[in-house]
């Protein structure tokens, strides 16, 4: 096959690019790329809609919920972005040839994912239009800003990361490094919601290192599917190939257990203002956050591993795991910190149609792009050459 | 509280403001104090507020809470009107990521609507629930364009006009300012001079003489939150 | 009619109200008083509407729109104060909901079809109907059923039109007893707003009078200067009110037995010789058969009455005592309560009487008073023909009655009313017993509502004239009587009306046009109206415009040697004993009478202000509803448990006569309120489409009111007899 490259990078090739171009518009692009691109149809209508309407329009968040469902996407998808880049170097420092095959594919996911939490926090963005604040007007205090540094660094890594995975040049220095980065980025992300400290929901030390291991955890659960799905299609053996990734897998609920355990024990065990939360939404927390979340998944593992029911536990875990980080962000705000007037006492949020077409948006996103990429050649090198 | 009775406690605070407007801004330290033996749950503050600063749905920056105290028939009812605290330590400036709230160096706590890029941190970081978001609502609904909430509030004695959600503040994080536009042009705060039970006390506590600092050095003064090492700059007299 | 104010303004080189403010208002007061010139905002003072203590309010104006308000520190009734309501100015003249438009109704009352007409179209069927109900009834046939401050133009319409049947819900359905019980008494009454030396009171009592909910500003301001400066208070209230809760006693009284309590408080008042004998010596008369009378009503009595411990009662008698004559024993306001009302305030007249505080500094000051002409050189009114008298049974009902003319317009007795005009009262709400009224409505001729929003009152109109709102117009002027000054305002229009609303002045006039009427209805604008009158009065006409106030000072508030109190009753005294109540066949001395208490299983239904609103009138009002948009129903936390409600329930209610509320209403469970009451904030619970907002939020008091009683000394309608069960569920 005669390969395009730039700098050794390789890129899609035109000719296959149009091939696929011509095959999706023939109808022959496969159900799932249409699903996700009627998705992503959707999704930018709503996101043009909130940034034409405004969020008075579009957007369900208020004073009492300032967080809602796109931050909770956004906080989802750089977790998951975090967790590629985990899973890539873990596979490649401990499973080197196991792996290969998907190192290319996992940090361009890696990338994909980024970029959609970006995007899905550029609509929750009062004024995104100032983001160039962050450069003239930078605080440092803030983590917030720090996030800002990070991710921005974070994104380099990676992006190097992927450009030496595909000129087959590996660097250990890039991958420690975008190791390191990533564990930066989101303990500061953790930190964002960590150190604050009037909700007790979130404040916590613990934070940091919950958002680290979740991210591993995610982050296991999409490259499963991928690497599940390639294993099927390129035919190669799963009890070699997906071992890797049902050890993440299992490391992962392991992680996430230990750490959502504690934060939950810790938070019931809580005594300042706000921390009834915890008792609020302590079975919701153990039952969904711990049980349907994270044991059960444990237990699919255990009953079997074909490819396809690995990539469904991969899609379970993405599916609980959405939702437990929805219970996270919303829960900082179910107590309101003053209560006036009509204010419930417990506050209870629902997501507009726009805010839940953000989430389409973003997963639409990565899907597409990833089919695309895909289905026009780009992992093929990478995988043919260990081959 | 005898020592004011008989003069009206506003022409005393605005004489105490005008002292205060004389000395350089660095000089002063603007503070609240709310009598709650006074206050009579009448949210005069609160509407007043509102109709100053054309805030819009769901923003008040000066609610008013009632608790109630004890069982019947041994009840007491306690008012908390809470305007922004101005915390000396506050906790909402240092988590915003481009400075666009800051303490000024008369100690008020800011919001540059100019560079504030909505990301609502400083909303969550706030203790007080202080802040809001203002996504671009407007009471008036389609009528909004003919209508006074495009007009300009004067906030921090600036123009601006809600006209849509690309005009600030539409987009940004709102708060009490201590009314600082008619502050700094000798006039109270609107929700001092609205209060009918003459329990809304405003003033420079740098000022030994000013009312306020008479009253806010009396043993009988809390600090809501106090625990939390913010250090508001409103005083409540129990 | 047109004429721009603007025009006006430069023409005389008062370029802006807010300039010319700064050189009249004393320095002091531009503090909150906006300095003109740094922005272009102008100032126009004028008056709130919101309720009617009418404070006075200077508007912020840019681009022709009403940007801010403030108080206006010169109004006595507001000292630059505004309540809660009132700050809310700008949700009521931006009510998107607003009449806009005059309508008729081409349906049936009660089922209306609208259709919108032209202001000639719309006041020509009325003049065309008017006419036929003279011709036929004769003028006395056509009442006006009214509150607020336009309605002086429609009364003046309606006696150049040939009657003088008008009402006041503000009589019969609030304060009308207790006038009636002080006049009685004391020969006058206690004034709006009230004379009550709060701010130097060294003892307080209150029955009810919920200050701080209800939201009179100037008084709410002299009672927390009073508490402020020492005075000591009790607050008799079945429900721990805001007020009550400054209080030192609060006294959570078994409903509808406040009279057994004054009654035992003026029997140890006498027994102990805690009263003024010298003042009770120069001014009273009938001190002995008061005595007599009240020999019954001991403490222990009155304690199985009221459910108030009898050393409690002891105790607070003792302290009024101790206080007096610095002590203020509040007459209240909204005072038809039970139905023996009169003599209820009347107990409260007795009792202050006693305590000398009439005409005492802390207690009843004498009010300084003030006039303004009418508007020079208009003709007589028509000579009234004698017709029967409506309000016969109430021999004192001093004011009309709206209770007499439901009456009559049901029964046609003691003769046919065929008209109402019903300005600014929102009767389906306001008076009881709503069938009654739609029956009494049904009857009409002719129903024309004049109203700025479409409340539920409109529903049964034939044509509706939308006035524009209290910001947008000139108005009757305001004189308000104070202690040592008297305050004359006037209401001067901040932006031109909004839609096709017009002002009163302006609607009476063309009216008064199409009756044959114009020679009664001389001036040219609302602005000449007012000058002429000022004119007339000696007024500056201009000052006014620019201050919205001009104060007069008065006389002496208390009693002195050289001034000495007049008493307008028969006998010229302070009358504890009644002649004339005697003579009508009441009793002279205030008697207890038991009313009845709730059934088992239901709660006596309460009923009270919110602080944010003022009965259904700003139940619209988009800055007031985006703080409390609906009532809730209070109930004893102990009580609500035992029933299995807690905070946030939905329930509705059903009356003693089967009448179950519309709508639904949230629980609230609260310490603050007696076992055997349920209370709630009156004014919610519209029914009415157009409302937008208002429609079918929280339960109307008023659906459950279907008893009343009246009061026989002067026909007001007592509303809190009616009993209610919880139904949960919508
Ligand atoms: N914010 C606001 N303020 C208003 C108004 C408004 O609509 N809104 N309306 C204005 C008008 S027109 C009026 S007339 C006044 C009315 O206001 P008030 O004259 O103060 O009315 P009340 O009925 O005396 O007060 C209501 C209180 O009476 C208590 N109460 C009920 N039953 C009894 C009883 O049997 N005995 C005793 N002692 N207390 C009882 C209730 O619990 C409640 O706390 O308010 C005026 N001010
Ligand atoms: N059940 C029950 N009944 C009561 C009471 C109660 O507490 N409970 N309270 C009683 C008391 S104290 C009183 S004083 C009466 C009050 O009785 P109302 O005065 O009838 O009370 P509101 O509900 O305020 O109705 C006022 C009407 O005037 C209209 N309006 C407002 N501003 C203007 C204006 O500028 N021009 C015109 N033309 N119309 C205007 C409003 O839209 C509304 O329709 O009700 C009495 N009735
Ligand atoms: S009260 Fe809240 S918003 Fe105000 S200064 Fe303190 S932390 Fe900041
Ligand atoms: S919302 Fe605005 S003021 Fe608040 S933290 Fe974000 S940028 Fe700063
Ligand atoms: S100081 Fe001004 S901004 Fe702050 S609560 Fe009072 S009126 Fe509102
Ligand atoms: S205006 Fe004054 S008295 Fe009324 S609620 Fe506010 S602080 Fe209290
Ligand atoms: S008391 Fe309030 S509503 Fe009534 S006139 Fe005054 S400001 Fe307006
Ligand atoms: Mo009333």
């Amino acid at each position: 096959m005669d390969l395009k490259t730039i700098n050794g990078v390789l890129i899609p090739d035109t000719a296959r690019l149009r091939a696929v171009t011509n095959d999706i518009i023939a109808g022959r692009g496969g159900m799932p790329l249409y699903v996700f691109l009627a998705g992503l149809v959707a999704g930018f209508y709503a996101i043009g809609a909130i940034f034409i309407q405004g969020h008075g329009h579009t957007i369900n968040t208020s004073n009492l919920v300032p967080w809602g469902l796109q931050i909770t996407t956004y906080i989802y998808f750089v977790l998951i972005s975090t967790g590629c880049t985990f899973v890539n170097f873990f596979g490649q420092v401990f499973y080197k040839d196991q792996y290969q095959p998907f190192a290319s594919r996992v940090i361009f996911l890696g990338i994909l994912t980024a970029a959609a939490a970006f995007f899905s926090l550029a609509t929750e963005m009062g004024r995104i239009d100032r983001m160039y604040n962050f450069l003239i007007s930078p605080n440092p205090s803030s983590p917030m800003f720090w996030m800002s540094v990070w991710y921005t660094c974070y994104f380099v890594a990676i992006v190097l990361e992927y450009i030496n995975i595909q000129r087959n040049r590996h660097s250990d220095k890039v991958m420690w490094g975008a190791f390191f980065v990533a564990v930066i980025t989101h303990s500061t992300l953790g930190s964002l919601l960590g150190a604050v400290s009037s909700r007790a929901y979130y404040y916590s030390a613990l934070l940091p290192i919950y958002f680290l291991f979740i991210a591993f955890l995610t982050g296991c659960a999409l490259t499963t599917i991928v690497a599940a799905l390639t294993v099927r299609q390129q035919c190669l053996d799963p009890d070699v190939y997906l071992a890797p990734f049902v050890k993440f897998l299992q490391i992962g609920l392991g992680l996430a257990l230990l750490t959502g355990f504690w934060r939950t024990m810790i938070g019931l065990a809580g005594h300042v203002d706000g921390s009834e939360v915890y008792r609020l939404t302590a079975l919701n927390s153990i039952i969904f956050g711990l049980g349907v979340a994270v044991v059960v998944p444990f237990i699919l593992l255990r009953l079997g591993n074909s490819p396809l029911w690995l990539a469904f536990i991969g899609l379970y875990i993405m599916l609980t795991q959405l939702k437990t980080r929805s219970d996270l962000v919303i829960g900082g705000f179910k107590i309101p910190v003053f209560r006036a007037y009509d204010m419930p006492e417990v506050v209870h949020y629902t997501p507009s149609v726009y805010e839940i077409l953000v989430v389409v948006a973003s997963v639409s996103l990565v899907a597409v792009l990833y089919l695309v990429c895909e289905k026009s050649g780009l992992f093929d090198v990478a995988g043919r050459e260990v081959h | 509280m005898d020592q004011f009775d008989d003069k009206d406690i506003l022409e005393i605070m605005h004489a105490d403001l005008q002292r205060a407007l004389k000395k350089p801004r660095k000089e002063r330290r603007w503070a609240m104090a709310i009598d709650m033996k006074k206050c009579i749950g009448c949210h005069a503050c609160t509407t007043g507020c509102m109709s100053e600063n054309l805030t819009p749905p769901e923003i008040h920056y000066r609610p008013v809470k009632e608790e109630e105290i004890g069982e019947y028939p041994n009840t007491g009812l306690k008012f908390l009107p809470r305007p922004c605290m101005q915390c000396d330590a506050p906790t909402c400036t240092p988590v915003c990521p481009v400075t666009a709230t800051y303490k000024r160096d008369d100690g008020l706590v800011v919001i540059d609507y100019k560079k504030c890029i909505g990301c609502r941190y400083c909303i969550v970081a706030c203790p007080y629930g202080a802040r809001s978001a203002d996504v671009g609502h407007y009471f008036t609904g389609d009528m909004h364009d003919k209508t006074y909430e495009v007009e300009n509030s004067g906030e921090y004695g600036k123009t601006f006009k809600r006209k849509s959600h690309w005009h600030s503040p539409v987009g940004n994080a709102r708060k009490c300012h201590f009314c600082i536009h008619r502050v700094e042009k000798g006039e109270l705060t609107r929700c001092t001079t609205t209060c009918l039970g003459h329990a809304t006390f405003f003033g420079d506590i740098n000022d030994p003489q000013a009312l306020i600092t008479r009253l806010v050095s009396k043993p009988n003064v809390i600090k809501y939150k106090e625990d939390l090492g913010t250090r508001p700059m409103v005083f409540y007299i129990v | 009619m047109k004429f721009s104010r603007r025009t006006f303004l430069k023409a005389t080189g008062a370029a802006t109200a807010g300039v010319a403010a700064a050189v009249s208002m004393p320095d002091r007061f531009l503090s909150w008083a906006e300095e003109a010139g740094q922005k272009e905002l102008t100032q126009i003072p004028t008056f709130c509407e919101l309720c009617f203590w009418n404070c006075g309010l200077i508007a912020k104006v840019e681009n022709r729109k009403v940007v801010k308000i403030d108080g206006n520190p010169l109004s006595l009734r507001g000292r630059g104060r505004l309540c809660g309501r009132g700050n809310a100015a700008l949700g009521a003249l931006y009510d998107p909901d607003r009449l806009k438009y005059p309508m008729i109704n081409t349906g049936t009352r009660g089922a209306p079809v609208w259709k919108r007409a032209t202001w000639d179209e719309a006041l020509g069927l009325i003049a065309q109907k008017m006419n036929a109900i003279k011709e036929k009834y004769g003028p006395e046939s056509m009442a006006l059923i009214y509150h607020g401050t336009g309605a002086a133009f429609w009364k003046h319409l309606l006696h150049a039109y040939g009657s003088t049947l008008a009402a006041a819900p503000s009589f019969a359905q609030c304060r009308g007893p207790r006038d009636i019980g002080f006049v009685l008494t004391f020969g006058s009454d206690v004034g709006s707003p009230e004379y009550y030396d709060f701010s130097k009171s060294k003892y307080i009592v209150l029955f009810g009078s919920h200050l701080g909910e209800n939201a009179h500003n100037s008084q709410v301001q002299d009672i927390v200067k009073g508490f402020s400066n020492g005075a000591k208070m009790t607050v008799v209230d079945p429900r721990l009110s805001n007020i009550a809760s400054k209080a030192e006693r609060w006294l959570p009284i078994r409903p509808a037995t406040d009279l057994a309590l004054i009654l035992a408080w003026i029997r140890i008042i006498i027994e102990e010789g805690l009263y003024d004998r010298e003042y009770i010596a120069a001014y009273a008369t009938g001190l002995d058969e008061l005595r007599a009378a009240v020999q019954q009503y001991t403490p222990e009595w009155a304690e199985a009455e009221t459910s108030i411990s009898s050393d409690v009662i002891v105790k607070v008698a003792r302290e009024m005592g101790m206080h007096a004559p610095h002590v203020c024993i509040g007459a209240g306001r909204y005072s038809t309560w039970y139905g023996d009302d009169t003599q209820r305030s009347r107990a409260i007249a007795i009792l202050n009487a006693l305590l000398g505080t009439w005409g005492r500094e802390g207690g009843y000051f004498f009010a300084t008073g003030a006039k303004v002409p009418e508007y020079p050189g208009l003709p007589a009114y028509p000579e009234h023909v004698e017709v029967a008298k409506l309000d016969e049974n109430y021999p004192f009902a001093l004011l009309q009655t709206t209770t007499s003319i439901k009456q009559a317009s049901i029964t046609g007795q003691p003769r046919p009313v065929k008209a109402w005009f019903v300005y600014g009262a929102n009767l389906m709400k306001t008076m009881p017993d709503k069938q009654e009224t739609i029956k009494a409505i049904q009857n009409l001729d002719l129903m024309v509502t004049i109203d700025t929003m479409p409340m539920d009152i409109i529903n049964y109109s034939d044509v509706v004239l939308p006035e524009c709102t209290y910001m947008e117009r000139h108005d009757n002027i305001n004189v308000g009587k104070f202690k040592g000054e008297a305050e004359i305002a006037i209401r001067q229009p901040t932006v031109e009306p909004m839609w096709e609303s017009k002002p009163s002045w302006w609607i009476t006039k063309e009216l008064g046009g199409k009756l044959g009427l114009s020679a009664y209805f001389p001036w040219k604008d609302g602005d000449e109206y007012l000058a002429k009158r000022c004119e007339a009065g000696g007024l500056d006409y201009a000052q006014l415009k620019r201050d919205g106030v001009i104060i007069k000072k008065g006389g002496s508030p208390y009693i002195t040697a050289d001034s000495q109190p007049e008493f307008g009753t028969p006998s010229g005294k302070i009358e504890l004993y009644s002649k004339q109540l005697a003579e009508k066949g009441f009793d002279p001395v205030p008697k207890y009478t038991k009313h009845h208490q709730p059934p088992a299983g239901h709660f006596r239904l309460l009923f009270g202000r919110a602080p944010l609103h003022t009965f259904s009138r700003t139940t619209n009002n988009f800055m007031l509803t985006d703080l409390q948009k609906e009532n809730y129903l209070w109930i004893n936390t102990k009580k609500g448990k035992e029933l299995g409600l807690k905070s946030g329930d939905i329930v509705t209610l059903v009356n003693q006569d089967g009448v179950k509320a519309a709508g639904s209403i949230k629980v609230k469970l609260t310490q603050r309120l007696r076992d055997d009451a349920v209370y709630m904030n009156h004014g919610f619970g519209v029914h009415a489409k157009g409302m937008t907002r208002a429609d079918g939020q929280g339960i109307a008091d008023d659906d459950l009111i279907t008893k009343y009683v009246i009061d026989p000394f002067m026909g007001g309608t007592a509303m809190r007899g009616n009993f209610v069960k919880i139904v949960r569920g919508g």
